[in-house]
C-alpha cells in the first residue's frame, strides 16, 4: 500500500528538498546583500513547496508557489528596490550573538521534544486497521471493506468516485477537493473570516501608503 | 520520511528564521526571516496531518465519517490559513516599512528608537 511512498527515492527526493530549503534560508539570514537574499528566500519558498508535494498536499504545494514564490516574493523585492537600501541591508545587529544563542537552544528544544514524543502514526494503524488506514492514504474497494460500512458512501459524500474496478482512493490521494468541500462546510465561519482580515489589511495597507502623501 | 524527519527540517528551518528575525537589523530583513518561520509552521502542520491518525480512527469497527475526514485534513486547513494570515502580514509590514523610509531614510530597526524609554 506504501508503494512509492516508502520506496528509498522518495526519502532521497525528501533529503535533498530538505537541504535545499534549509541551505536557502541560511542563505537569507548570512547574506549581506539583501537583493540576493530576497532571490534565495523565493528558492527556500520553492523547496518547501516541494516537501509539501511529497506530503501529499498537493493543493497547498500549489497555493505556496502562487502566493509565496508569485507574490510575496514579488512584493519583498518591490520593498526593497523602493528603499534602495540594498548594500547594506544585511546587516547584523548588536544581539547577534544572543540572537543565535536563543535560535539554536529553541531550535535543540524542539528536536529533543520531537525525537522523545509519542506520536499515533499511520503505521501502527495500519497494523491495527489496515482498511482505515487504506481509506485515508491509499487505494482500496468499498466492497472489500466491511469495517468501512454502507454508511461510508452516505457519509463521506465527497469521495471521488470510484474506479472502473470499484476501486477508491483514499482522502490523501486527492485531497484538493475534500479541501474544498472543508471551505464551503465545516470551515466556512473561519474563511469568511480571513476574507475579512484580506480585505483589513489591503485597505490598512493603502491608508498607511495615502496619509504620508497627504501630509506631504 | 517519517514524522520526525520532517519535523526536524522543520524545527531548524524555524530556527534559522528566529535567528535571521532577532539578528537583523534591516526591517525587510526581519519580515523575509518571519517568512521562514511561517514556512516551518505550515510544514509541522501538513506533516501531522499526513503522518498522525486523527482521533477516533483508531478503534475498530470504525466507519469515515465527514468528521474523520475533517479531522485528517485540518492540518492542511490550518496551513490555509497560516498562509493567508501570513499574506496579510507581509502586505501590511512592507507598508509600514516604506512608510518609516518616506519619514526617517532609513530601515534600520535598531535606529528606530523613539518608543524607547
Amino acid at each position: 500500500m506504501n508503494g512509492v511512498e516508502g520506496s528509498s527515492a522518495t526519502d532521497v527526493a525528501f533529503w535533498v528538498i530538505s537541504a535545499v530549503a534549509i541551505a536557502a534560508s541560511i542563505m537569507v539570514v548570512t547574506l549581506r546583500d539583501i537583493f540576493r537574499a530576497a532571490l534565495f528566500l523565493a528558492l527556500s519558498f520553492m523547496a518547501v513547496a516541494g516537501l509539501f508535494i511529497l506530503l501529499r498536499a498537493e493543493f497547498l504545494a500549489v497555493v505556496q508557489v502562487l502566493v509565496y514564490v508569485g507574490a510575496i516574493s514579488i512584493l519583498i523585492v518591490f520593498a526593497i528596490v523602493l528603499v534602495r537600501d540594498i548594500p547594506g541591508g544585511g546587516k547584523d545587529n548588536h544581539i547577534r550573538v544572543v540572537a543565535a544563542i536563543v535560535a539554536a537552544l529553541l531550535g535543540a528544544l524542539a528536536i529533543f521534544v520531537v525525537f522523545n514524543s509519542d506520536f499515533t502514526d499511520l503505521d501502527a494503524l495500519e497494523a491495527s486497521n489496515a482498511d482505515v488506514a487504506a481509506a485515508l492514504t491509499g487505494t482500496y474497494n468499498l466492497d472489500d471493506t466491511e469495517t468501512l460500512g454502507d454508511e461510508f458512501e452516505d457519509q463521506y459524500a465527497i469521495a471521488p468516485p470510484a474506479g472502473e474496478d470499484g476501486t477508491q482512493t483514499g482522502i490523501f490521494s486527492n485531497s484538493t477537493g475534500a479541501i474544498g468541500g472543508l471551505f464551503i462546510r465545516d470551515f466556512v465561519l473561519p474563511f469568511e473570516a480571513v476574507s475579512v482580515l484580506l480585505l483589513a489589511a489591503m485597505i490598512g495597507a493603502l491608508a498607511l501608503l495615502r496619509q504620508r502623501e497627504e501630509g506631504s | 520520511m517519517t514524522l520526525e524527519n520532517v519535523l526536524l527540517v522543520s524545527a531548524i528551518l524555524f530556527a534559522i528564521g528566529l535567528y535571521g528575525a532577532l539578528a537583523k537589523s534591516n526591517a525587510i530583513m526581519v519580515l523575509m526571516s518571519i517568512e521562514i518561520m511561517f514556512n516551518a509552521v505550515n510544514v509541522a502542520a501538513i506533516a501531522f496531518s499526513r503522518f498522525t491518525v486523527p482521533a477516533g480512527l483508531t478503534d475498530t469497527p470504525v466507519v469515515v465519517t465527514q468528521q474523520a475526514v475533517q479531522r485528517a485534513l485540518t492540518g492542511q486547513m490550518l496551513s490555509v490559513f497560516v498562509i493567508t494570515a501570513a499574506a496579510a502580514e507581509i502586505a501590511l509590514g512592507l507598508a509600514l516599512v516604506i512608510v518609516v523610509y518616506r519619514r526617517r531614510d532609513t530601515v534600520d530597526v535598531t535606529d528606530l528608537t523613539e518608543m524607547s524609554g
